[in-house]
């Protein structure tokens, strides 16, 4: 019966953290979705990184920053026409004060995009009860992988006792 | 050329860090702001909750009597409420400047100063966002000035820089609110670990269910490198935009090209002042002396003479011009600075120019706190008068003019009131969030280190990337 | 875990570098034939130019161009703008060496050498300013506003700019000195390249109290230099600024044309990069790191041009006052194709071209927009001054012609010129520097990453 559990194994070293992680994608083959490194530091890139998963913040960022300037041209263009008010021999609609709005708002969009963009990719906020262990915030690396069954979870947990890990369980919680 | 590959030890030997640093040291030093409260905390509350209550009752005051209270008074229509405006909105630009700029110059050693200034930035912005408000002659209709379909057949005017500024404010609120969320939600994920009862409640609420994953990590750090690059064109926009407010009117002394870049030297300046201010107190009031160091104090203290220097070419720039050409529809402005406002020129000369430069040249006074919270005091001084003399002088023209503008105990009771509201954010926020940012220190622990060689000790840091 | 190996590695490692010796190398020995054709004809073209635009000035335009302000005008702006992009140049290594850029140690004699212009700028400027004014003077009487007027802003701009000019000699001689000890303990003994560089080394031995005071020349040469390099192009911004006759009084053009001249600096210092990178042989220090550095750098600096930029045209579009904004608006209206060539030049391509990766990594790409972000500023300087002199002077008299265009061809020859002599006696690169930097790091394996671990430099006023 494949009952989906979480192994979690706790080190106080990178080198046996990078050893334990580096057996699991190679000698265990476990697909990079289910692995998951957890510290309470980030790393340098390219040290202990599991995920592979793109990411589209730029993306999103440059498209939301085209829509800011399309919001910024409507207030401040388009609702001059609408509502016109004439002031003197001004034109209704001019340049610079409709560019400096455009571009309040191009930053606006594209930063306020790219900060909920990246607590979605984060999958944050995420309130549920999850795979975690509170000695993370005291400075343990966390290497989890995912399993469904028994045989599994015994590689899985040799592979991660005799890279060196302080301490191993097993968590039934959500894996994401 | 790549060298051989070393091993290194990398953390911070024991001389140079606490002792016996491990995570779970960090860990109680940086949360002890947070978790621990003395009376000590409750009576600076109080007092600043006093000031700010007081402030409160003159500007109902206010409502009740009118704008006649305050010294405003044509032709110096714009008075006190800008200045203060103006200056707070200077001070929240440090924040954003020490986190951004330094973090894309990767200069490490801003890693402890971050979070006290982000927090120093929407303090300050949070109060110099009141005073538009506070200084409309019928404050209880402001939001007449948001862009909402309305009968009054009136819209806002987007020409006006007014309005420019709004949005700029709104803008940077916004976004610096988002640059100090992003890098707490690890440490708030920390307190949620050490924490029971409603603390544990509000942090988990806070943390967002955040776990360190190499996931979340990436993603912090591409959204900590876009709100980087981003967040500089729009603090430089807010400071140029506030300057426009003068800088586009025909008012002679305002009509000048350079007010912008001015105004955004100026505000680095002060701002630049307040964190020395702010650096010093904290790290007292929480014992952060093995986390906040003299290096710092050197560090900020050749920054803040590189601006001064920067904030001299642009006031010796604006000022000489118009000296130098006797246009008699820029002088006059001059005229008034040597004149009736000649303590207002003295001030900023002694506490701008003369204290700055006589002091911070020397390491010994740059590596000391007191003494570079007495100059961060001096410039704040000095950028205050500044402001004065950018709004006073050039308004009180040669015609049509009562004697030379003074402040009313109204004026000067917001103004106090303004410094308390400040104090109260900022004290209040000192209860919540780590006012150095856990994840931050740590990833500097990890990444430097130092070398012995022969008698030498040489620090080495690991490269940081590019922002790409 | 700690292990005793250094992270400083020897310099007997790095003299032994090939890519660290081709510089020392290219100046001892004889180029191979193939290469000195190519020097030698690249010299003379240089050299015809330049004498061919001397006679254009003086033989031709003295003479018979009394009456034409647009020549001398655009002669002057031309060798301004020459002195400009090449003091951004020294001043550019300058702020790299205070900023610790650990990229910067194959660029410092590269942008360095580049004071070496100021020899041109002392010979020609103080004639064509006296010519100028001997011919026609800015709606002011002759004496007034000459060069020997020290209360005006001509005596300043001697002053400003020859200290500049002068503290970056200072600085590219003192730094050579460890490089002339090394060519003159490498040169055959008792040649004329030993004897030149016995002269030059000044008894340089690598004691520690001569690396001690190397450094705190270079740290005090490299503020003093920040410095004038400011003055001067300031002081040269307020020759408009101040001339009051014109209701120019912009009070932004001297931190305006500050920016433009780190600008313009940096793009002839990926021109002048590349062109070293594809002479030495074997490859050299400079990687596409120094590219992509220097592309970001040039981000920088467009974005604060152009801020610059639109603060002047906001505050006199926004005002409307009559003088002001017949100035500003005749520089679009009069010269729309000119105006966009700036704008693009200077904001447009720098920025936008420089996001996109593939420009700012390649050699093509960014020796490009280099070339663009020069066009722009030289047309950045016509057009400031063109529109001053339009309502006095009839404009067709103000546009360049080939004449005035030869003579720019013949200053882009100088600097080319400066370049190839310096080349012959100076090594382009720095050997100690680029030593220096090879010395202070070391590739560590990190978890299952690499990362590079460097020495964190102290600041360069520190010894």
């Amino acid at each position: 019966m494949s009952v989906e559990t979480t192994v979690l194994g706790l080190f106080e070293e990178i080198d046996p953290a990078t050893a334990a992680l580096n057996r699991l994608q190679d000698a265990e083959r476990i697909d990079w979705r289910d692995l998951m490194v957890m510290s309470s530091v980030p790393f340098p890139e390219g040290v202990l990184e599991a995920d592979r998963s793109k990411s589209r913040l730029p993306l999103i960022t440059l498209i939301f920053a085209f829509v800011g300037i399309a919001v910024g041209l409507a207030l401040a263009g388009g609702s001059f026409a609408l509502y016109v008010l004439r002031q003197g021999a001004k034109p209704v609609l001019s340049g610079p004060p409709i560019g400096i709005i455009s571009y309040e708002f191009m930053m606006l969009s594209a930063l306020t995009a790219a900060f909920f963009s990246a607590l979605y990719e984060m999958r944050l906020p995420s309130w549920r009860s999850s795979v975690y262990d509170a000695r993370i915030s005291e400075g343990y690396i966390g290497i989890a992988a995912r399993c469904d069954d028994e045989e599994n979870a015994n590689r899985i947990e040799n592979a991660l006792r005799e890279s060196g890990a302080v301490d191993i369980r097993r968590d039934h919680r959500s894996f994401e | 050329m790549s060298g051989p590959v070393v091993d290194i030890e990398l953390g911070r030997e024991e001389a140079k860090s606490p002792p016996h640093a491990s995570t779970s040291k960090i860990n109680l030093d940086l949360t002890r702001n947070v978790l621990d409260t003395t009376w000590k905390w409750w009576a600076v509350l109080a007092f600043f909750a006093a000031l700010t209550g007081y402030g409160l009752l003159v500007v109902c005051y206010q409502f009740y009597e009118g704008m006649g209270i305050f010294g405003n008074r044509r032709p110096e229509y714009w008075a006190m409420p800008i200045i203060n405006f103006v200056f707070w909105a200077g001070v929240a630009l440090s924040g954003t400047m020490i986190s951004a700029i330094l973090r894309l110059v990767h200069a490490g050693w801003r890693r402890q100063l971050t979070r006290m200034t982000e927090t120093l930035t929407l303090c300050a912005l949070a109060v110099a966002g009141i005073f538009p408000l506070q200084h409309l002659g019928r404050n209880w209709v402001f939001f007449w000035l948001l862009p909402y379909p309305n009968e009054r057949q009136l819209w806002p005017s987007y020409r006006s820089p007014l309005l420019w500024d709004a949005s700029a404010i709104s803008v940077y609120l916004a976004t610096s609110f988002m640059f100090w969320y992003a890098g707490l939600i690890p440490d708030f994920a920390v307190l949620r670990d050490r924490t029971i009862g409603w603390r544990n409640s509000l942090y988990t609420a806070l943390s967002l269910g955040w776990r360190g994953t190499d996931r979340e990590w990436k993603r912090l750090r591409t959204l900590s490198g876009i709100l980087t690059v981003l967040i500089i064109p729009v603090f430089v926009s807010l400071h140029t935009i506030v300057g426009w407010d003068f800088g586009m009117s025909i008012v002679p002394g305002w009509h000048s090209s350079i007010f912008a870049p001015y105004f955004v030297c100026g505000a680095l300046y002060s701002g630049c002042g307040a964190v020395l201010i702010v650096m010093c107190l904290v790290r007292h009031a929480f014992q952060l002396q093995d986390y906040i160091l003299p290096m710092h104090f050197d560090n900020i203290g050749k920054i803040l003479f590189s601006i001064s220097l920067l904030w001299f070419y642009f006031f010796a720039g604006d000022a000489w011009s118009d000296w130098f050409t006797n246009d008699p529809n820029h002088v006059s402005w001059l005229r008034f600075m040597f004149g009736g406002y000649k303590w207002v020129l003295s001030t900023i000369m002694f506490f701008g120019i003369v204290i700055p430069f006589s002091t911070l040249p020397f390491h010994k006074i740059r590596t000391s706190p007191w003494p570079m919270l007495m100059i961060g005091l001096c410039v704040n001084v000095a950028m205050y008068t500044e402001r004065v003399s950018v709004v006073i002088p050039p308004a009180a023209r040669d015609w049509l003019t009562w004697g030379d503008y003074t402040p009313t105990w109204a004026d000067l009771s917001v103004s106090a009131a303004a410094i308390g509201l400040f104090g109260f954010l900022y004290t209040l926020l000192t209860k919540f969030v780590p006012m150095i940012s856990l994840w931050e220190h740590k990833e500097g622990v990890m990444t430097e280190g130092d070398e012995h060689v022969d008698k030498a000790v040489l620090p080495v840091v690991i490269r940081e990337e590019a922002i790409s | 875990m700690f292990k005793h190996a250094n992270i400083l590695r020897s310099p007997r490692s790095v003299a032994l570098d090939p890519l660290a010796n081709e510089p020392i190398r290219m100046v001892l020995e004889e180029p191979s034939s193939r290469r000195l054709v190519k020097l030698r004809l690249a010299t003379t073209v240089c050299a015809v130019l330049v004498i061919v635009a001397g006679g254009v000035i003086w033989l031709w335009g003295y003479p018979t161009q009394k009456n034409n302000p647009g020549f001398w005008h655009v002669t002057l702006v031309s060798l301004l703008f020459w002195l400009s992009v090449t003091q951004g140049m020294f001043a550019l290594s300058c702020l790299l060496r205070v900023g610790h850029g650990s990229w910067r140690y194959p660029l410092n004699r590269l942008l360095d050498m580049s004071s070496l212009f100021g020899v041109w700028v002392f010979l020609l400027l103080p004639p064509l300013v006296e010519a100028r004014h001997r011919i026609y003077a800015l709606g002011s009487s002759e004496e007034s506003d000459t060069i020997w007027r020290l209360a005006g802003p001509l005596a300043w701009d001697a002053v400003a700019i020859g200290t500049a000019y002068v503290a970056g000699w200072a600085l590219l001689f003192l730094t050579s000195l460890p490089d002339f000890a090394i060519l003159r303990d490498r040169s055959e003994s008792g040649s004329k390249q030993e004897r030149l560089y016995r002269r030059l080394a000044l008894n340089w031995r690598g004691t520690e109290k001569q690396w001690r005071s190397l450094r705190l020349a270079e740290g005090v040469l490299v503020v003093g230099i920040i410095v004038a390099f400011v003055a001067s192009q300031t002081v040269l911004g307020w020759d408009f600024q101040l001339a009051a006759a014109r209701d120019w009084d912009s009070s932004i053009f001297a931190p305006l044309y500050t920016i433009g001249s780190l600008l313009g600096g940096t793009a002839l210092a990926v021109l002048v990069m590349t062109f070293v990178d594809r002479t030495i042989r074997g490859g050299s220090f400079l990687t596409i790191r120094q590219y992509d550095n220097l592309g970001r750098v040039m981000i920088a600096l467009g974005l604060v041009w152009f801020y610059f930029r639109w603060c002047d045209y906001l505050t006199a579009w926004y005002g409307r006052l009559p003088s002001e904004w017949l100035i500003q608006n005749n520089r679009v209206t009069a010269f729309p194709i000119l105006a966009a060539i700036m704008v693009i030049g200077c904001f447009g391509v720098p920025v936008f071209g420089n996001m996109i990766r593939i420009f700012r990594t390649t050699r093509a790409g960014l020796c490009t927009i280099s070339v663009i972000v020069l066009i722009g500023l030289a047309v950045q300087r016509y057009l400031d001054t063109v529109p001053t002199f339009a309502p006095n002077y009839p404009l067709a008299a103000l546009k360049p012609t080939i004449p005035t265009m030869v003579i720019f061809a013949g200053l882009t020859a100088l600097f080319v010129l400066t370049y190839l002599l310096a080349a012959k006696y100076i090594p382009i690169m720095s050997w100690w520097g680029t030593g220096k930097e090879g010395t202070r790091t070391a590739t560590r394996s990190f978890g299952n990453g690499t990362v590079t671990v460097m020495v964190a430099d102290p600041p360069v006023w520190e010894t």
